[in-house]
């Protein structure tokens, strides 16, 4: 059961959550990963392209993007709603 | 056959394999459910960041373009900087910056800071694009602001920078947490980007002085006027900045 894939992601009141579920998530990666996730999830870089923008070996963006996503994946998955709480 | 690794499930994920290599994937997939459930975590995070940052993005866009369009040397360190800024906003540093520079009591920072915050974290998802830096170009200028006026339900207009340097490269509309937001984009001559960030705050708070944030080069300079919030985001030496900020607050209302 993927609940993460079953949420609807149209509607300002959800986009709205999203910022701060995904963002918290983000923030709890270390930096070197967080910045591939956002180079190829977000801006749509292919992984070589990533590699030339940061500056290291293609392996090493790679061995960051399985990292940061598999940590990003536990946060989501992992991490109760109401932990949002503290942050408002 | 194609070998099954991890680098090619995640080419897969982000929609990086040609057709037949798809379907050996999902072939593979099919026959293996923990693999699945891996990649569909990881498509699902994709989804999220783009709805979470860049959702007036609607269609993906092709890969091929991209490259053409990525091809030009891109400077590496502007983007370490600014995922090192996406870091600090994410954890609060610039709220913390912000309760250094200023004399008000504790609440209002915090009550402050999801401006400067948001603001920052626009500028800097979207001030390196080379594709879409902005929806509506300057060209348009006047249907632009006719256009984000009417979806923020408020009368704007894009001050003019170019006493400083800076002309208008255009505007986007973006969702912030308090609905729809105005992005308002502008370059010099060196390629040096700054973006106005207008959002309607809900309720009148009267106005506020000038605050200024800083984290890692970002120079946000923000302030609410009446039901509007404006922050100003740049990565420009902060004496311009600031006189780019004056300039704003001038033409803005007064």
């Amino acid at each position: 059961m993927d609940e993460l894939a079953e949420i609807p992601v149209d509607g300002s009141q959800m986009s709205a959550l999203a910022v701060r579920d995904i963002g918290k998530a983000l923030a709890e990666l270390p930096a070197e990963q967080r910045e591939v996730i956002l180079l190829v999830g977000l801006e749509q870089f292919g992984y070589v392209e990533a590699a030339r923008i940061l500056g290291v070996p293609l392996g090493t963006v790679m061995s960051r993007l399985s990292r940061g996503r598999e940590r990003l994946r536990q946060l989501l998955e992992g991490e109760p709603a109401s932990r949002l709480k503290v942050i408002k | 056959m194609t070998a099954i690794t991890e680098d090619v499930l995640h080419a897969y994920a982000d929609g990086l394999l040609p057709p037949e290599q798809r379907a050996e994937v999902e072939a593979w997939l099919a026959a293996h459910p923990e693999d699945e459930a891996r990649v569909r975590a990881w498509m699902a995070q994709n989804r999220r960041l783009h709805e979470a940052f860049d959702e007036v993005l609607n269609e993906p866009v092709p890969i091929g373009l991209l490259r053409a369009a990525t091809r030009r040397e891109r400077p590496a360190r502007p983007w370490r900087a600014a995922a090192a800024v996406v870091a600090a906003l994410l954890t609060g540093g610039v709220g913390y910056g912000i309760g250094l520079h200023t004399t008000a009591p504790p609440q209002t920072p915090v009550a402050l800071a999801p401006l400067s915050r948001e603001a920052a974290l626009a500028h800097v998802v979207f001030s390196p694009e080379t594709r879409h830096p902005v929806e509506v170009e300057a060209a348009h200028a006047d249907h632009l602001v006719a256009w984000l006026s009417k979806r923020l339900g408020s009368r704007l207009s894009a001050p003019d920078f170019g006493a400083l340097g800076f002309e208008l490269l255009g505007g986007r509309l973006l969702s912030g947490s308090a609905g729809p937001v105005a992005q308002f984009m502008y370059e010099d001559a060196a390629g040096q980007r700054i973006t106005l960030y207008v959002r309607r705050d809900g309720r009148d708070r009267g106005e506020t002085g000038f605050r200024h944030a800083r984290e890692d080069g970002v120079e946000v300079f923000y302030w609410i006027d009446g039901d509007m919030g404006y922050a100003l985001s740049g990565q420009v030496e902060r004496a311009l900045m600031q006189r780019l900020a004056d300039a704003a607050y001038r033409q803005l209302g007064h």
